[in-house]
């Protein structure tokens, strides 16, 4: 062999999900990785296969069952999806070992594939969800004190904090300020805040948004449009916000029109900017009159314009307001991003 | 800090006449401390993708290295010659275990033969038995004649017994014989279909894969190749790249220079109270020059930044078309889950596991005939028994019709008794030497079956084979997992290598900063200059003489420097002007044929 081995699998920070026991896993799972590569390239990986494969077993029995007990503690949402891969990986590491212990030893380019695909699309990408989860969830109750009493620099010091972690847009959106601005709702309704202070929340949580901005502008342009905004006098804009950045990070470029904006002046802006599609959101059910009024007019001029609708009151009122067949009514930024993803 | 964040930033609307002398040095104490700050910075810009090319030039020779390591792997030799040759012994094997599949079914023939001797030797033994009554009617009636046949029918029902007893035994040993027989026809069966069948065609799709690895190693000898005269312009990038950071090292100098020269000025101005305006025609001058120097330098900077984008340029697609190539080596599927060296190593995996199946068959196959030997053996024991209870039977039957014979009419019954016993033992005589006979045939089936015909039946090439067909295939598959491995680590260097070059790229600005920087230094010494000729009578202050401007058109640094030293000489009364000007227009050409890059000092 001319050279020495590289080091295949470089465990650095970008890959913390800042869990110390889960990272210090990971670093293990690397180094078995890079452990049977050296092996191979010296044609001798069948000599360590009985005791990689031991410790394999091992590591995930272990480390799936830690990652677990960490996701059932923090009622971690995503748990089911997450815990059928492990049920997956056990099922391969327990067939392959199987295979093993029937006297099978060429089974190591199979093996490293395996343990490389695992860490590429589960430890870099599942995993890294669970983390930013983790991360977004230890600094909510903090972020939700700083938020209520209007402190501006303390929940930007948190959220600069979990950026600088590498945290994603999504789960900052969804996790941190989404569930905060829920949250919020939840107390004004129940007289534990006053509006005031649920407008300065609003307010400080629309400043905190634009901390994202810059990666956001930064992704590559895709030549697609969308007009986003409220419908008729509706003042609650945050989710609105929310996905026209969310068409940003995919490329798309939003025209965020905000809250209270009339139906012609609506009209008026598509006709202009003939974007893509459209995307109404409605927050109280109260508004949904007039969420009917701008499809029905905007029908009439733009008949083949894609409408998106989306809102807390198609939560509450599903039915009723579900009227136009030709309108797709999104739930979560999830569906809203699996339709990107589908255009 | 960026160099932008630190450079001072002048204020513009500061107002020119305000207090001329003092702003004037300030100003120009801000370029000085500007320009050597730029200095800094842009070596430290230089320096960090210096350090970085050794870095990428061993990468790149190591990649190379790999793939010519590769492309030259005697891969799988030895395990394409054994897999050849276990594939034309299995073909012969095709024809020797259906002779052995024969054989077994002729033994198997001869056991149901020998178990019908058994049970036609049961039914004489009945009749024997039948014959001891008589006999014992027949000496009890022939006592009367004072005749002694007391023993007669004692020894007749003792015989009877015996041969009962034997056959018994026989049969038992004769059924014990069919299971193994019928097993070891099934392993045969399975050993058939295993190495004869199905292990030709696993060999011959490891044979097809090998072949495929070939043209694997073709491409990657090609790339090798491709590599190597790749190499050579990758490394004469980068040697242009050593070029234009020799080159800024000019530009350095000529801005050190600048800083030299505003230096000077500045203490001098100091000396005089605080103005560099004490021979402002001169001083003029010199800061005109220095603008002049200063936009030189920036020419000079951009092109050699320039270059050094162009080369970096061309070294990351080069690398990246080297990590391509090597990833459509490993043919590692887009969503990383297979790779063109699995199917290889899964027909390593199969020829292993049948050849393992091979050695449980054979294991089986030897018990089997260790157990037939041994049963034929066992059963041989029997027959010899009941061969001598034949013969004695003959000698009794012999000796009974003797003694009838003496009696006369007395004993003729007897006689037809003893000479039915004879009858007897003579039949049961030809029919333990049929079991004898079918003994005999059994033993030379087996013998035929596992010995004559061919190699051992588990043993599909025979001498050995196996145990070199195993080592022959691990060793193809040690060699296959190391391609794999050397590929992996190929593309993981150029993928690495590809993302340092982006990274030295991006961070590679010095270029817009030298540029920015320049600008406000020329606007400010400029701005001096202005201000140091407003200060002058009208008649002076206008533009620079011919013989200046000549000169800042063809600036080199010496000149500059005589003309640095000549002010500052005529500020001590030592040179006139004119000598200044002849100075100044020191013939261009004399520079230009050494070229814009030599320096005079």
């Amino acid at each position: 062999m001319p050279t020495a081995a590289v080091t295949m699998l470089e465990w650095t920070p970008e890959f913390a999900v800042h869990v110390p026991e889960i990272d210090r896993d990971h670093q293990f799972q690397f180094g078995l990785v890079n452990r049977l590569h050296e092996a191979m390239l010296a044609g001798q990986g069948a000599e360590i296969l009985g005791t990689l494969l031991a410790e394999l077993t091992k590591f995930t029995r272990d480390h799936f069952a830690r990652e677990e007990k960490i996701m059932v503690a923090m009622r971690y949402p995503e748990m089911p999806a997450h815990v059928q891969q492990h049920d997956q990986i056990r099922r391969r590491v327990t067939e392959v070992e199987a295979r093993f212990e029937r006297g099978e030893t060429a089974i190591t380019i199979e093996l490293m594939l395996f343990l490389s695909d695992w860490i590429r699309n589960h430890t870099m990408v599942t995993d890294s969800r669970l983390g930013d989860y983790i991360q977004v969830e230890q600094s909510f109750t903090a972020y939700m004190d700083r938020l209520l009493l209007g402190d501006r620099r303390g929940c930007r010091v948190i959220v600069e904090g979990l950026l600088a972690k590498g945290i994603s847009f999504k789960d900052l959106y969804v996790n941190l300020f989404q569930r905060a601005m829920y949250r919020t709702g939840e107390l004004w309704m129940t007289n534990q805040i006053s509006v005031a202070a649920e407008h300065l929340a609003t307010s400080v949580t629309l400043d905190m948004m634009t901390l994202v901005h810059p990666t956001l502008l930064d992704s590559p342009r895709k030549g697609r449009s969308a007009v986003v905004t409220c419908v008729g006098s509706e003042l609650h804009q945050m989710g609105a916000h929310m996905v026209a950045d969310t068409l940003e990070l995919h490329g798309w470029d939003s025209y965020f029109l905000g809250a209270n904006t009339p139906v012609e002046g609506l009209l008026e802006l598509l006709e202009e900017k003939q974007p893509d599609v459209l995307c109404l959101s409605v927050s109280l059910s109260s508004h949904t009159g007039r969420f009917k009024e701008t499809v029905k007019k905007t029908r009439v001029l733009f008949p083949e314009l894609h409408i998106l609708a989306g809102g807390q009151a198609f939560l509450q009122r599903s039915a009723d307001v579900r009227t136009d067949p030709n309108v797709r009514y999104l739930h979560s930024l999830d569906e809203l991003e699996a339709w990107i993803a589908s255009q | 800090m960026q160099l932008a964040d630190k450079l001072i930033v002048h204020d513009a609307a500061m107002p020119l006449r305000a207090k001329p002398s003092d702003a004037s040095a300030n100003s120009l104490e801000q370029v000085i401390a500007d320009l050597d700050l730029l200095n800094h910075d842009t070596e430290q810009g230089f320096l960090s993708i210096g350090g970085k090319l050794a870095e990428f030039m061993q990468t790149v020779s190591l990649i190379t290295s790999e793939l010519t390591a590769l492309a030259n792997e005697e891969h799988g030799q030895r395990a394409s010659q054994a897999l050849t040759h276990a594939l034309d012994r299995s073909t012969e094997m095709r024809t020797s275990l259906g002779d052995r599949d024969s054989g077994l079914a002729g033994i198997r023939r001869e056991v149901g033969l020998l178990k019908r001797t058994l049970l036609g030797f049961k039914e004489t033994v009945s009749t024997f038995r039948a014959l001891g009554v008589l006999t014992r009617i027949e000496t009890a009636r022939l006592g009367s004649t004072k005749a002694d046949f007391s023993d007669l029918a004692d020894d007749v029902s003792l015989l009877a017994g015996q041969i009962y007893s034997r056959v018994e035994n026989a049969l038992a040993i004769a059924n014990s014989l069919i299971p193994p027989i019928e097993s070891a026809m099934r392993e045969i069966s399975a050993l058939e279909a295993g190495q004869t069948k199905d292990l030709p065609t696993l060999i011959s799709g490891t044979l097809s894969s090998l072949s495929s690895f070939r043209d694997v190693q073709d491409k990657a000898r090609e790339s090798s190749d491709r590599l190597g005269a790749e190499y050579g312009a990758i490394s004469d990038a980068f040697k242009k790249l050593i070029v234009s950071i020799q080159f800024h090292d000019i530009t350095r100098q000529q801005v050190e220079h600048v800083i030299e020269v505003l230096q000077r000025l500045s203490s001098e101005s100091g000396e005089v109270g605080g103005s560099p305006s004490r021979h402002p025609r001169g001083t003029s001058a010199v800061l005109a020059l220095q603008s002049a120097q200063l936009a030189d330098a920036d020419k000079k900077f951009t092109a050699s930044v320039e270059s050094v984008e162009r080369n970096l340029e061309g070294i990351a697609r080069h690398v990246l078309e080297m990590a391509h190539e090597s990833r459509a080596l490993s043919g590692i599927r887009e969503d990383g889950k297979g790779s063109f060296f699995l199917p290889l190593e899964q027909d390593c995996g199969a020829i292993l596991t049948s050849l393992g199946h091979t050695s449980n068959a054979e294991a089986a196959t030897r018990a089997t005939r260790r157990d037939l030997t041994e049963t034929i053996g066992k059963m041989s024991g029997p027959i010899q028994e009941i061969q001598q209870i034949e013969s004695k039977m003959r000698r009794m039957a012999l000796n009974a019709r003797i003694s009838a014979f003496h009696l006369g009419d007395t004993g003729s019954a007897l006689d037809v008794i003893a000479g039915s016993v004879q009858q007897l033992a003579f039949e049961c005589n030809e029919r333990s030497e049929s079991l004898v006979a079918s003994l005999g045939s059994m033993r030379e089936g087996a013998a035929r079956s596992y010995e004559e015909h061919g190699p051992d039946p588990a043993n599909v090439t025979g001498n050995g084979d196996v145990d070199e067909l195993r080592l022959a295939v691990a060793d193809l598959h040690a060699a296959t997992e190391r391609s794999f491995a050397l590929i992996s680590q190929i593309a993981a260097r150029g993928d690495r290598l590809a993302g340092d070059l982006a990274t030295t790229r991006k961070n590679f600005s010095v270029g817009t900063l030298f540029a920015e920087a320049v600008a406000r230094a020329r606007g400010s010494i400029e701005e001096i200059g202005e201000k140091t000729r407003c200060g002058l009578p009208s008649d002076e202050g206008e533009e620079p003489e011919p013989g200046l401007a000549d000169f800042m058109s063809h600036y080199t640094m010496q000149a500059e420097l005589d003309v640095h030293e000549s002010v500052t000489r005529k500020a001590t009364g030592t040179v006139p002007m004119a000598a200044q000007v002849d100075c100044l227009n020191t013939p261009p050409g004399e520079a230009d044929e050494l070229g814009d890059n030599v320096e005079f000092f």
